[in-house]
């Protein structure tokens, strides 16, 4: 099975679904207190929890210490969208813990002790997060989690306490970013206890209008709860964004769709911001069945052609040559 | 990594200096930054807004001050200055403290949802108001009323909201 971004597009305006787990253990401090030893310890008790187990998971998941991935690995996996950025900056001690496919990573070491990732395609809460839980089960026979009756799962940061369930959806919104409606849709939700973020999580900009969008609230909301409430948001947007895509002129709209493809088919070099942009238009172009790629999923030529994606593949390059690479790729990849 | 300066703490704040062209850097834990007069720096807004949310809820010479977690040796400020708990034992010392402020960030105090080894409940109103009057009841039985005013006042609200429904 292949990544998530490389699967056929399911959903016109879902890119993808993350669930996001956060548990610790007893017994030790949390992350930021945590020692060589404490980390290694850690690492070691997770590893055998998962990787020891009668299960499939021991025999689908491998473990990795981020010391042993070179650095341009590491940086194309948070562009991958399988680590956050803070867990790449810092990865002394920490390991993770994933899937062939990289659907399913446990970090190691982050923020809080482990925290149980899935990932997948469009819009599929229930089955990420029923992958998740299978995880969390197999942890929590063989690990004594903390938790308190009241507070509900422990974590080192009192914004995730509770469930310690982050559900997040990647929203393309770019007609309501045109009409300028995404502002106010993002006010909206921030009242009612959602947040959103660029693609890259916290404090990243929205690039190729994706908006990550997440619950906040923690403790005392049920996980199915809060991943039916995400849920109704989701489909909300989605509805206004179908509506705001049908209200531009349909001639300005595919003039605009194709003059993208047809850069994106010919160009000899280009930036990684310009090329969310034109995939941007490609991948509303595909939703609305103004032009055909077959199965290809737009989301693969953005996130493979990212600064480090490139380095991973084609060694140490200087922007100006990765612009030249990029250019390469895509022509390729859509005359494939 | 710990701080170079007492060498119990983690260090939370890097500072490098540049004096008359010669540089120095040295990595502190956020008491040491403070008597340096190096105090709340991070590019986390997050956790500056959780830090600055706990308020000055720590005056000196308060038993609240002394008090240290026997786990993790924390103290309430030290929480406070990062917004960040040190470690699970931290929740059951500082628990009075830490309530106040998670029913401002989540607008509750009290977990529903997964429970370690025993399966996901699909939740009801009905679930979630007979696990709050069984807390209630307890917290009257250890005769915390403040709390269990809290709770009281909690459970009349989601009564309101199921007969909304």
């Amino acid at each position: 099975m292949s990544s998530w971004y490389s699967q056929k597009q399911t959903d016109d305006v879902v890119v993808s679904t993350r669930i996001r787990l956060a548990r610790n253990l007893n017994g030790f401090p949390f992350a930021a207190r945590m020692d060589a030893s404490a980390r290694e310890k850690v690492n070691g008790l997770v590893k055998k929890a998962i990787l020891e187990s009668d299960t499939p998971f021991a025999k689908q998941l491998r473990f990795i210490a981020m010391n042993d991935v070179p650095e341009n690995e590491v940086y194309a996996m948070v562009e991958r969208h399988i680590i956050s950025p803070d867990f790449a900056e810092n990865r002394d001690g920490r390991a993770i813990i994933i899937s062939q496919d990289e659907s399913i990573c446990v970090m190691i070491g982050e923020e809080d002790h482990i925290r149980i990732q899935v990932l997948l395609c469009g819009l599929q809460l229930e089955k990420a997060y029923d992958l998740a839980n299978q995880i969390d089960e197999l942890l929590s026979a063989g690990l004594s989690y903390a938790f308190d009756e009241q507070l509900g799962y422990l974590t080192e940061c009192p914004t995730n306490l509770g469930t310690g369930m982050r559900a997040s959806v990647m929203m393309h919104l770019p007609a309501c970013e045109n009409n300028g409606t995404v502002a106010q849709i993002l006010e909206a939700i921030g009242k009612i206890g959602f947040t959103v973020r660029g693609i890259y999580g916290e404090g990243s900009k929205a690039q190729g209008a994706l908006y990550q969008i997440s619950n906040q609230i923690t403790l005392g909301i049920a996980e199915k709860n809060a991943m039916g409430n995400l849920a109704l948001i989701a489909r909300q947007i989605a509805e206004k964004e179908r509506a705001a895509r049908e209200a531009i002129d349909r001639t300005t709209l595919e003039d605009a769709v194709w003059r993208a493809y047809g850069t994106l088919k010919y160009l000899r070099k280009v930036s990684s911001e310009e090329t969310a942009k034109l995939i941007s238009y490609v991948s509303m172009g595909v939703s609305m069945g103004i032009l055909s790629i077959g199965d290809k999923n737009p989301m693969e030529m953005l996130i493979e052609t990212q600064p480090h994606m490139l380095c991973r593949k084609f060694g140490e390059k200087q922007a100006s040559e990765r612009d030249v690479l990029r250019a390469d790729m895509i022509r390729k990849w859509l005359q494939s | 990594m710990l701080c170079q300066k007492c060498g119990k703490n983690p260090a939370t704040t890097h500072i490098h200096t540049v004096v008359n062209g010669v540089t120095a850097d040295a990595d502190l834990c956020a008491d040491c930054a403070k008597q340096y007069g190096y105090s709340k720096f991070s590019s986390n807004s997050l956790v500056d807004m959780l830090a600055s949310m706990f308020g000055d809820a720590v005056q000196s010479g308060s038993a609240l001050a002394d008090t240290r977690c026997p786990c993790c040796h924390s103290s309430f400020s030290d929480i406070a200055e990062i917004g960040k708990v040190g470690c699970p034992e931290c929740y059951k010392v500082f628990k009075n403290e830490l309530l106040p402020y998670l029913k401002r960030v989540h607008g509750s105090t009290h977990h529903i949802g997964k429970r370690p080894n025993r399966p996901v409940p699909a939740v009801s109103v009905d679930d979630r108001l007979t696990r709050m009057r069984a807390h209630l009841n307890e917290l009257i039985r250890n005769e915390n009323f403040e709390e269990a005013a809290v709770v009281r006042d909690e459970i009349k609200k989601v009564e309101g909201e199921e007969n909304h429904e």
